[in-house]
């Protein structure tokens, strides 16, 4: 118990984003979504820094980034070809320092150290992984602070 | 009684590489389960040329080893293991703080 109530202190001003779907097609993969219930919440957009296309969607379930691999770029290969298609959650933070640091603080590891990216209008991403291989993304969001 | 010596100092050179050699064989596998390849214990392997070897599988391969061998690795020394050997001296090395 006293682990999930530091744990809570640790996530306390993340706020959830999406979960990111891999896939190796994506005109493919939004049609599935979009045939039950999601729509596309905004242009398709590329981010050659992370070696993707992708568009976020909106619906019944949590929003969903699609992701699909650019020409040339292995970067989704690892979960395609193990056939993982949900393979990280975002959340927006504040700041993406103290998010990281607080994370490797119980045990995880940096994947990508922060970078800027397409998809969010050149804010800075960064992912992490725990000890149970679970991907965590991060998306610096500085207005959240005024919020918390 | 050069015989009977013999053995001993045999015996005993046994015992001084048996960790060692213990490591490389738990390393060996679990670099042969991680690259889908038969990969020997004395096999040089490097990130540089492991297709498979990206940032995230090298993250998923330091935790696999931490929990195999019952140590961790901070950051700073996680980022420098690039190779088979440098994960070998990196277990060595914690174990031994440890003891």
């Amino acid at each position: 118990v006293s682990g999930a109530i530091a744990g809570k202190r640790i996530s306390e001003d993340w706020r959830f984003h999406h979960v990111g779907v891999a896939s190796p097609n994506l005109v493919r993969e939004v049609a599935n979504w979009l045939a039950i219930g999601y729509v596309e919440e905004a242009d398709v957009f590329e981010d050659p820094l992370q070696g993707v296309r992708g568009v976020f969607l909106t619906g019944p379930g949590p929003r969903l980034e699609i992701l699909e691999p650019l020409s040339g770029s292995t970067v989704l290969d690892d979960w395609i070809g193990r056939g993982i298609r949900i393979y990280h959650q975002a959340f927006e933070v504040s700041r993406i320092d103290k998010a990281l640091s607080l994370t490797l603080s119980v045990g995880a590891k940096t994947q990508r150290p922060p970078v800027p990216a397409v998809a969010f209008g050149g804010r800075l991403i960064s992912f992490v992984m725990q000890p149970n291989m679970n991907l965590i993304e991060f998306i610096e969001t500085p207005q959240l602070e005024v919020n918390s | 009684v050069i015989a009977a010596a013999t053995i001993r100092q045999q015996e005993s050179e046994e015992m001084d590489k048996q960790p060692d050699d213990t490591a490389r064989l738990k390393l060996a596998e679990i670099f042969s389960a991680f690259f889908r390849r038969p990969i020997g214990p004395e096999e040089t392997v490097n990130r540089n040329d492991e297709e498979r070897w990206d940032s995230l599988r090298h993250v998923e391969l330091v935790f696999v080893i931490e929990d195999a061998f019952g140590v961790t690795f901070p950051p700073e020394v996680a980022e420098k293991l690039t190779s088979m050997d440098a994960f070998a001296d990196a277990v060595r090395a914690t174990a031994g703080e440890a003891e």
